[in-house]
């Protein structure tokens, strides 16, 4: 079985999934992909014995890694073919099999700033970590690392309102120690050889990276 | 001549400042804001200048108030010569402000303070290295110690010299200043200023706006946080080059202890208790003695003089207020302002705020907001001029409210000298469950209802140093001037107005009339009433009047304990003492102050009405 025919199977059970609020049976599911039953079957298993889903008696559930693989997939889907036909004014039913092509091989971080550009495409600042944890991607602050960790700032997403953490020398590429961290999320970090005490949401505002 | 001290906070330029001026300075409000600078004089070859000590900022690019009311300082030529210090032991921080001021091009010198610590760090600077790429000249002191203080002055007049620094910025940046300079008659630096949209001029300020937005969208930054960055980077660059760093000295880590959740905050409860207690102690103890010296010294010759019963009324009312002023003020206030100077020039304050930041948001304000509460524990005067250092208004307002509400050390007095006196202990400890409670309420509430964002703490936190007595001597004494100043004049004259009142018989009309609310209300007799108006001059003189007007000192014979302890606790929640008021005026507004005194007064009046109501 090819990879892209997995993310494609996904792809589908999860759209089916959203469209009909219902979880597909294999017969479903090859009129809505089109395809013969029995090929539904035979891949279906190998989902299934890879942990992307599950099946009751005829019902396709997806197991979270599952469902968190269909959402990206239909994600890059939704977002290429948009901007095929609204930007770059191709024909729909072209856009979608181009998408459909381009999906399994376009890497996330592509997605996520073409996602950005079409919504719009004048102002595009800083990564909107709400967004993107909406899409189902990672995004790091400050406060998911333990004690003690050497981290680089990536984006400081709230830089507009708060000047003073890029006067102390908090801005992308530096490098900070994460210092104290309290159970209650206020922590100190040290950047430029000075202590600096963050309140949790600031601290949550500074998407870091683990250094190097 | 004319001199600007300038630099980051905790960098010791107060220290400087004090060494230079002595101790004749003039705290004084810059006209236009809100931030009080220090002036003081230094006489140098006969001749007197002027020393400005500008606040502790980060950026001259920033908005905070301090930040603001500095640039326009500095942009407006107020000073001949700026003197820039910096603290040796963090440089590459500090440089980055040094860089900025660089820019503005002004007369300058470099003062590189806390070499002491720089050596503990195991760093050596390159003076001479760094003289020339700033093009002026650095000294070298440790103002702790008061080293090489003296030459500083001397140094500035002799060859004040102009700075120059080319920052590198990014090539996007360089290219638009590139084209503002060439559409308008602007520098460099008002280039820069106008892409991090710090212009006036509206017509720069929509080209510069559109360069902006054109470069925010090629690097997904602010044009603030670029240039921020650019200049970081240069200051990196220089500090590379001038510090050769040699085995550090290996000193212990206290952080461990202070800034964990255990032990960090039982010490910090353990600290605040202890210098409640102990600035408790001391200062009945010396408000005793100097009551008293002020009775027989003062008073009672002056009532002995004989005067028209008129002018002896208003003569005594004066004589009261400072008799007040002197009891409350020195031993209270400035022992608390010792212990507040020893826990700030140590460092723990920072910590202290650090710890303290998750709860004080449940009240709507953060870290820094302990500051004031603990303050208002001493008196609610000081207690309010230092919400000046809160962020955003919302919090100022917030911090006035549960200021007023904090007993101060006057109504400590009323608590002890009439609940824990006669009714006792337990029950006095009662009334201040009730306060905490009732602030917390309010907080809560007001975190709830008050305009404004919440801002969070961004905190550098002062390193951990041994406090010095004579600077913390001097800076307490700074600081009760200050509050001498504000609340001396007000008491005089509410105490004035006050015994007026009394020689025109004002207040036996009152009696009369607030009679039936009194016995109803509050369960109180009328002349109880009384004495805690007199509460709103200074607290504890409800207390005073109250055994005057009962005319005894056993005031468990005339009045039941659930009325004393009614009393108690309303003289302690309405209403703020009038020179609270005033200060808030000062702080808040006019509206914030009389909010604040209404609120109190209807709470004071509620609970009270609820005791007596509950227990009848």
């Amino acid at each position: 079985m090819q990879p892209s025919s997995r993310e494609d199977y996904l792809e589908a059970i999860y759209k089916y999934h959203q469209e009909k609020c219902k979880a597909p049976r294999i017969s479903e599911l090859g009129s809505f992909m089109g395809k013969p039953d029995e090929e539904v079957e035979s891949i279906l298993a190998v989902l299934k014995s890879a942990g992307d889903l599950e099946l009751h008696e005829d019902e396709i559930l997806l197991t979270p890694r599952g469902m968190d693989m269909g959402r990206r997939i239909m994600r890059k889907h939704q977002i290429l073919e948009c901007f095929f036909t609204e930007m770059l004014g191709m024909e729909p039913r072209i856009a979608s099999s181009e998408a459909c092509v381009l999906e399994h091989d376009v890497s996330d971080e592509t997605i996520d700033r073409l996602g950005r550009y079409i919504t719009n495409p004048y102002t595009s600042g800083t990564f909107s970590c709400k967004r993107r944890i909406r899409a189902g991607w990672t995004c790091t602050s400050i406060l998911d690392f333990p004690e003690g960790a050497e981290l680089i700032v990536r984006s400081v997403s709230c830089g507009g309102n708060y000047h003073r953490l890029a006067d102390l020398g908090i801005f992308p590429g530096e490098k900070i120690i994460l210092v104290r961290k309290l159970n209650n999320k206020a922590v100190v970090i040290r950047a430029k050889g000075c202590d600096i005490a963050l309140s949790p949401e600031i601290a949550g505002f500074i998407i870091v990276e683990q250094s190097e | 001549m004319k001199f600007g001290l300038i630099g980051n906070p905790n960098v010791g330029k107060s220290l400087i400042f004090q060494q230079l001026t002595g101790l004749g300075v003039e705290v004084s409000n810059y006209p236009g804001t809100t931030v009080d600078l220090m002036r003081g004089n230094v006489c140098y070859k006969r001749e007197i200048m002027e020393i400005v000590d500008l606040p502790g900022i980060y950026s001259l690019d920033g908005d905070s108030d301090e930040e603001k009311t500095v640039r326009s300082f500095v942009q407006s030529g107020q000073a001949d010569i700026y003197i820039a210090v910096l603290d040796a032991s963090h440089l590459e921080r500090n440089l980055y402000l040094l860089i900025q001021m660089a820019e503005y091009e002004k007369p300058m010198l470099i003062v590189l303070n806390m070499m002491d610590e720089a050596a503990k760090h195991g760093f050596e600077i390159d003076i001479a290295g760094l003289e020339e790429m700033f093009g002026v000249q650095v000294i070298t002191t440790t103002a702790i110690q008061g080293k090489n203080i003296g030459n500083i002055i001397p140094k500035a007049i002799f060859s004040p010299l102009e700075p120059h620094i080319e920052v590198r910025y990014d090539h996007h940046i360089e290219a638009a200043v590139r084209s503002l300079e060439s559409l308008y008659p602007v520098s460099r630096r008002e280039a820069l200023q106008s892409l991090e949209g710090l212009a006036t001029d509206p017509d720069l300020m929509e080209s510069a706006d559109f360069l902006a937005l054109e470069i925010e969208k090629i690097h997904h930054m602010s044009t603030r946080q670029i240039i921020a960055g650019n200049r970081h980077h240069c200051a990196a660059n220089i500090a590379g080059r001038v510090i050769k760093e040699k085995e550090p000295h290996r000193y212990q880590d206290m952080d461990r202890i202070l800034t964990t959740t255990m032990p960090g905050l039982p010490i910090l409860f353990a600290i605040l208790v202890f210098t409640l207690m102990t600035v408790f102690v001391i200062g009945s103890w010396l408000e005793g003695i100097i009551v008293g010296l002020f009775d027989i010294i003062i008073i009672q010759p002056f009532l002995q003089m004989g005067l028209q019963p008129f002018f002896q009324e208003i003569g005594f009312a004066a004589l009261l207020a400072l008799q007040a002023g002197f009891g409350i003020a020195f031993p209270f206030v400035f022992t608390f302002y010792l212990f507040i100077s020893i826990l700030e020039d140590s460092g723990y304050l920072t910590r202290a705020a650090f710890l303290a930041d998750r709860f004080m948001h449940r009240l709507g304000m953060h870290g820094q907001g302990i500051i004031p509460i603990v303050l208002g524990f001493g008196c609610n005067v000081p207690a309010i001029m230092s919400i000046r250092f809160l962020k955003s208004r919302r919090e100022r307002i917030i911090a006035s409210f549960l200021v007023s509400m904090i007993p101060c050390s006057a109504r400590t007095v009323i608590v002890a000298g009439i609940v824990a006196a006669f009714v006792g202990i337990t029950a006095a400890l009662s009334i201040y469950v009730i306060i905490f409670f009732l602030v917390i309420i309010t907080g809560i509430l007001l975190s709830r209802i008050t305009p404004g964002e919440q801002y969070g703490m961004i905190l550098e936190m002062a390193p951990l140093r041994r406090p010095i007595l004579k600077n913390v001597l001097s800076k307490s004494w700074i600081r009760i001037k200050e509050f001498l100043y504000i609340a001396m004049p007000l008491l005089i004259i509410a105490s004035i107005f006050l015994g007026i009142l009394q020689y025109i018989g004002a207040f036996d009309i009152f009696q009369a009339w607030i009679e039936p609310f009194s016995t109803m209300v509050l369960g109180l007799p009328s002349y109880a009433t009384t004495a805690l108006i007199f509460g709103i001059l200074r607290k504890e003189m409800a207390l005073e009047t109250l055994v005057i007007l009962a005319g005894t000192a056993d005031l468990a014979s005339v009045m039941t304990g659930v009325q004393l302890y009614i009393f108690a606790i309303v003289s302690v929640l309405f209403i703020p003492c009038i020179s609270t008021i005033a200060v808030l005026r000062r702080e808040v507004g006019i509206k914030i102050a009389v909010l604040v005194s209404i609120y109190t007064l209807f709470l004071g009046i509620g609970i009270g009405a609820l005791i007596n109501l509950l227990i009848k």
